[in-house]
């Protein structure tokens, strides 16, 4: 079920009043009516993948009891390398496979020799990476004995079948989240106010923002072989806005569905275009993802410490690995290399963590030097934003060679075409207000606490009517692909 | 929770009549087919593919033909092709409870054509998905039905269209913007250029002539079926003839067999003038409605 489609704008309602007028006394309800809402949402989808999320709650539930009771460290480990082995092997079946046979068969033809390895033909099931991910880093913290393992089963299903971040994250963990499975919730004016209001902003993101950019984007990166260099770069920008509004708008609908229902997740983006170098472009954007890959690999490869060869290697190995991790393309791996490259001068000079803070904060305009700094930082995100969007890197390369070419100096195509300015007039919107709300957990918080009734409901109605107007309708999100 | 829900609902019954506003908006000029389903049930039908809604004005014919009320229900070739998703929906459309009117089925070799390997594979016929396909409502205003599911573009449209069409009253689809002659030209290039392409992918399907018989038989009850081929511009039928040769001779023997008339106008083509090759102007249009209102008129009576 999308989101941003007829079944989800009955459904939330739905069980919403179920969940607080049914079951409002009794945890274990309110429990039950989740997990069953969630595996209706998710099977809406396919509902032979249930088996799959239940196999994965099952292995880890099993494995954090085994943890529990075995004191052998030997033992222990075995333990935790049968939940990765578990966990990675689901994902690797389903979404690299293919990837990884036909590079081997690629790699022996180079030597002259032939093999041939069947593809499989099977459909990637939707957030896959997301609750295996999920899944695994609850054994991980049983097995650091970071987390007392459950022993309420029902709460562990809910943990990592629960619907608002079942496809798309954020990637919660479960010293987050599953304590609040355990208590029972009570209903919440403002946590319910304040989610309703990140959900609209994520909705006006996605389907405002992001699905009027796309159309465009595919259009451009279609026909790039006979577009000029600088329609080319106007589609990099335009892509990097969809990707924005598409992902961190999934978020924002997903932490404020989350709210409704007494939950409280973990910020999963924090106004990343405004960063100022790119350290703090990932400590911004899918935060959940780059600090799960940060305490579950990057750390335990030995993060910071050891020779500056050594974390450089650990720096390498987690962009790549996190860019694998978006898709089983060479282009995914090349983006992640590129963020690397981007990465180590500032490790190198000892300025990964020179911006800790938000751009400009207590002031209302960026000084000149931050101005150039989040304009720079932007630049490059964009361009290396090439490589993700691309099918391939040679298309990624010619997309490039268009780019910086002399047709770079011309007037992009599509400009003044209106569909093209309400795109451009809407990005404007999305990043003034994402100025304005910058020092806040999401966007529409700032709205909430510096205007009047009168005029933040006047603002809230706008924002409906404009994404029922302006708002395309049940496009998928790009983030379910991985 | 009191609060929260009162507030809600206040909210939400704001939001939902702006939007049931919009709604009531909508009308012929919000795109080429949503008024088709606004309108009551219908007792004499024109239908095809966009030829077809661009070519009658079912007024014109109404006027000649006094005891007539039809409607044009034709859409585009990649929804309205001969099919079962079409026959369902002209029979929700089709006012059966009147006898004696007239139906004019157009065709060409595109409706009688799909882009699939297997032309005959019901599975794979274009219109399957399409509105004509999922709309099971077709006679409600507002047809609210068709802009939740079938409305492609933005709503902001149905308040603000620089279409260059609208659809009238009678379901005909007019053109309402000056068009010169030489952007007409290259546009008959491009559609030239664009059915060249389509020749490639798209065969024959026996299939969609059975329901064209089909749809011919389940109309014949309610009076008298005319089969209609539309005047095209000579590079297009060039196109056509050399997609299927036979075309012309096909209509004639199931037109025969089905014992019905075969109304051909591609020999007739410099009489008319066209906005891309085939669809044509209104003045055209009207002309041609004229036309076939002198000669279904003698075969009316």
């Amino acid at each position: 079920m999308l989101f941003n489609s007829l079944e989800f704008a009955i459904f939330l309602p739905f069980i919403f009043l179920l969940y607080w007028f049914i079951a409002p006394k009794r945890v274990k309800f309110q429990n039950i009516l989740i997990l069953i809402s969630s595996y209706v949402f998710y099977g809406w989808w396919d509902w032979r993948f249930l088996f799959l999320i239940l196999f994965s709650s099952i292995v880890d539930y099993a494995i954090g009891l085994q943890l529990q009771k075995t004191t052998q460290e030997r033992q222990r480990k075995q333990l935790l390398w049968l939940s990765i082995l578990v966990n990675i092997g689901v994902l690797a079946l389903f979404k690299y496979y293919n990837f990884f046979a036909q590079n081997f068969v690629e790699a022996f033809t180079l030597f002259g020799k032939s093999i041939s390895l069947d593809s499989l033909d099977i459909i990637l099931p939707v957030g896959i990476s997301f609750y295996t991910f999920q899944s695994l880093s609850y054994s991980i913290d049983v097995y650091r004995r970071k987390l007392e393992p459950t022993k309420d089963w029902l709460s562990f299903l809910c943990y990592v079948s629960f619907f608002p971040q079942l496809v798309a994250g954020p990637i919660e963990r479960a010293k987050n989240l599953l304590p609040q499975f355990y208590e029972l919730r009570k209903f919440n004016y403002k946590q319910a106010t304040d989610g309703i209001r990140q959900m609209l902003w994520g909705f006006f993101k996605k389907m405002v923002v992001a699905d009027n950019c796309a159309r465009y984007v595919t259009l451009i990166f279609d026909g790039a072989d006979d577009l000029s260099g600088s329609t080319l770069l106007l589609g990099a920008v335009l892509f990097s806005f969809q990707i924005y509004g598409d992902f961190s708008g999934y978020s924002d609908i997903a932490i404020g569905s989350a709210k409704l229902f007494g939950f409280n997740f973990k910020q999963n983006f924090a106004v990343p275009y405004f960063s100022r170098n790119i350290a703090e472009f990932w400590r911004r954007w899918h935060i959940s993802l780059s600090t799960w890959f940060r305490d579950y690999l990057y750390i335990p490869l030995g993060g910071n410490r050891g020779s500056k060869i050594h974390v450089l290697r650990n720096i390498f190995i987690i962009f790549i690995v996190s860019g694998f991790w978006h898709g089983a393309n060479w282009t995914f791996i090349f983006w992640g290399f590129l963020h690397a490259l981007f990465f180590v001068p500032l490790f190198l000079f000892k300025a990964n963590r020179k911006y800790l803070n938000v751009a400009s904060q207590g002031r209302f305009l960026p000084k000149p030097k931050e101005l150039l700094s989040i304009l720079y930082t932007f630049t490059i995100v964009t361009l290396a934003w090439v490589f993700f969007r691309a099918e391939s890197l040679s298309e990624a390369f010619a997309y490039f060679k268009t780019i910086f070419s002399a047709s770079l100096i011309s007037k992009p195509a599509f400009i003044f075409e209106p569909k093209m300015v309400i795109s451009l007039f809407f990005i404007g919107v999305l990043l003034c207000l994402d100025w304005l709300g910058r020092e806040n957990n999401h966007t529409l918080e700032h709205i909430n606490k510096r205007f009047s009734k009168p005029i933040r409901y006047t603002f809230y109605y706008l924002l409906v009517m404009i994404i029922f107007l302006f708002g395309v309708r049940d496009q998928t999100f790009i983030y379910f692909q991985f | 929770m009191k609060r929260f829900l009162i507030k809600i609902t206040i909210f939400g019954v704001v939001i939902l009549s702006s939007m049931l506003l919009v709604f009531l908006n909508a009308d012929g000029k919000s795109d080429p087919f949503y008024k088709k389903f606004t309108t009551s049930k219908q007792s004499s039908l024109f239908l095809g593919s966009s030829r077809v809604a661009h070519g009658i004005i079912p007024s014109v014919i109404n006027n000649e033909l006094k005891e007539i009320k039809s409607y044009n229900y034709a859409f585009t070739y990649n929804t309205s092709g001969y099919g079962p998703t079409y026959l369902n929906s002209i029979k929700r459309k089709l006012d059966t409870t009147v006898k004696d009117q007239i139906f004019i089925l157009g065709v060409n070799p595109w409706a009688l054509s799909n882009n699939s390997e297997d032309p005959n594979d019901l599975d794979l016929f274009l219109e399957k998905n399409s509105f004509l396909g999922t709309l099971t409502t077709v006679n409600s205003n507002p047809n609210f039905n068709y802009l939740i599911h079938n409305y492609s573009e933005p709503y902001i449209k149905i308040l603000y269209n620089r279409t260059p069409f609208i659809v009238d009253d009678d379901g005909y689809l007019k053109l309402i913007l000056p068009l010169t002659a030489k952007r007409a030209l290259e546009k008959e290039q491009e559609s030239i250029a664009n059915f060249t392409e389509v020749s490639n992918d798209y065969l024959f399907s026996t299939l969609r002539l059975s329901y064209l018989k089909e749809t011919i038989l389940y109309l014949k009850p309610y009076g008298d079926v005319y089969v209609l081929r539309m005047p095209i511009g000579k590079g297009l039928f060039n196109v056509e003839k050399e997609f299927m040769p036979n075309f012309d001779e096909m209509m004639h023997d199931l037109t025969s067999e089905m014992n019905i008339s075969y109304l051909n106008f591609t020999n007739e083509v410099n009489d008319y003038h066209y906005i891309d090759g085939h669809h044509l102007f209104p003045e055209s249009a009207n002309k041609l409605s004229l036309e076939i209102a002198t000669r279904i008129k003698p075969l009316n009576q």
